[in-house]
């Protein structure tokens, strides 16, 4: 717990060192700029797909990006020889970068839609899409060396996670949205401004909490074959 | 310290085995040298050493635990050097060492003592990506003290450094060992094993071909001559004599009397010498 607790801090500190604060700050200042200039009516829905957005991309593409890094400086080969297990790496970083995707979603909603909102929901909905996409871009950017054979295949995890985003603007409706994911994290996330059923709710809490727990344990064993046995790099 | 018996090991796509029964022991404050040519399965007995390949056949127990059944407070007690310097390089070298530090439970070293034993204290606070690459080795070689580690393992710690650098990493390793620390080196580089080791394994295609001191292995793979050079004619000459019985060799007394000497060295077989002569290989 202690050392968890010291690799989160370690995290953050890297985290800003590599300037992920600095993106993210210039990234918000852009979101709210930009808001400013939607009618009202337009915001109930548009606020909810940034604020949506926000933890997914944050968290998919900054996981890569840090493990990338990390293979990269071979620091991962070090860490593998510490007493830092391989699940207080996942909660690290989980945690912190979860901790930057709260923070800016908070001054997001703040600062553009600025009404009152149900938090607890809003709250648990970001943290929920965070740790999930922070574990599903770990599971894709585990196997590979360098950025550009990564990418590719990113593209497709990304469309893949964000086809219920059609059912959201109305598009085309589809209950067979409900198989994914990230129609929890839409549900929720949305549902903090509007309003949600009570079995949206449940369903959208359970499926994603399953979805968390299925997505750590597979990225615990990404971990262990494509970085620690290092399979798939040659 | 660590003992190894019978040990196997097979990449699983791999048609041979890359460890074909390895055995040895190392005791404590021993330096043990590990050397053979690239693909010999240094690296990969290393792997299991460290703890990172469990799918060995045989023994491998590191202070008295067969090394499947530790948990992670094995690496508590291990420290390793690889032979890339791994370093966050947006950090700065105290920055590097501090925050794996805090991955530790047991007693620390203080970093910036480490800094100074290498040489690097005045750059604590410059990034690593400044670092020359000498720099960094010597950064990524202290960061195996940092938690006060029983047994440290070590890749080819002096290469890419000058020699005074690689001097200075050669005595902390013997001053380690003298503080009672076992240390495992692996290296191609003869003459550092040469000067360090208490005994060194020769290891060719998985084998391990042979084990002991080098002092041992000189004096007995040795010619037993002296070789003598002089001038003779306004020329360089050189002659052989045996060592046996020298004190009585007329013809060598001789010559030292009349003859304008160079050099008197007795024929010791060099380590790498030693090495070609029994696996047949050379060693690059």
């Amino acid at each position: 717990m202690i050392r968890t607790l010291k690799s989160i801090k370690g995290d953050i500190f890297l985290q800003f060192k590599y300037g992920f604060y600095l993106v993210y700050t210039i990234v918000t200042i852009m979101y709210i700029f930009l808001l400013n200039f939607l009618p009202e009516e337009a915001l109930i829905v548009i606020v909810p797909f940034i604020i949506f957005s926000d933890p997914s991309v944050l968290g998919f593409f900054f996981i890569s990006g840090l493990v990338l890094l990390e293979k990269g400086e071979g620091v991962l080969e070090y860490l593998i020889i510490t007493p830092l297990q391989v699940k207080e790496y996942i909660i690290s970083k989980l945690v912190s970068l979860t901790f930057l995707s709260l923070i800016t979603s908070i001054i997001i909603e703040f600062f553009s839609f600025g009404k009152n909102i149900n938090y607890p929901i809003f709250l648990v909905g970001i943290t929920l899409t965070s740790f999930l996409f922070i574990l599903i871009g770990f599971i894709a950017v585990s196997r590979f060396p360098t950025i550009n054979k990564y990418l590719l295949s990113s593209v497709g995890y990304i469309i893949v996670l964000c086809l219920p985003l059609i059912g959201y603007f109305g598009i085309f409706k589809s209950r067979l949205f409900y198989l994914f994911p990230t129609q929890a994290s839409l549900l929720l996330i949305s549902g903090a401004f509007k309003g949600i059923d009570t079995w949206q709710l449940i369903y959208s809490i359970l499926y994603l909490l399953v979805w968390i727990a299925a997505t750590f344990k597979i990225a615990n064993i990404s971990f262990y074959k494509y970085i620690i046995l290092k399979k798939g790099d040659n | 310290m660590i003992e190894v018996k019978d040990l196997m090991f097979k990449y699983p796509k791999a048609k041979e085995k890359t460890l074909k029964e390895l055995n040895f022991k190392i005791d404590k404050g021993e330096i043990f040298g590990f050397l053979g040519p690239s693909g010999a399965g240094k690296s990969t007995t290393q792997k299991i050493l460290i703890g990172i390949l469990k799918d060995y056949l045989g023994s491998v127990k590191i202070l008295g635990k067969e090394i499947i059944n530790w948990n992670t407070d094995f690496y508590e007690k291990i420290g390793v050097s690889f032979e890339l310097p791994n370093l966050y390089h947006k950090l700065t070298a105290l920055e590097n060492l501090d925050f794996v530090k805090s991955f530790y439970s047991g007693k620390k070293e203080d970093s910036k003592k480490l800094l100074e034993m290498v040489g690097l204290e005045k750059n604590a606070d410059v990034k690593v990506s400044k670092y020359s690459k000498g720099m960094k080795m010597r950064l990524n070689f202290v960061r195996a003290f940092i938690h006060n580690p029983d047994i440290v393992f070590f890749d080819e710690p002096t290469s890419g450094l000058d020699p005074l650098n690689a001097k200075n990493i050669k005595n902390i390793i013997m001053e380690k060992k003298h503080q009672g620390k076992t240390i495992f080196l692996t290296t191609h580089n003869m003459t550092v094993a040469d000067e360090l080791c208490d005994r060194v394994a020769f290891i060719v295609d998985g084998e391990i071909k042979l084990i002991d001191s080098p002092k041992k292995l000189k004096i007995e793979h040795g010619k037993r001559n002296i070789k003598v050079e002089y001038i003779d004619k306004n020329k360089f000459q050189e002659k052989d004599f045996a060592l046996k019985g020298i004190g009585y060799n007329d013809e060598y007394i001789k010559l030292l009397r009349e003859k304008e000497i160079k050099t008197i060295h007795t024929q010791e077989a060099t380590l790498e010498d030693i090495f070609v002569q029994t696996t047949g290989r050379k060693l690059l």
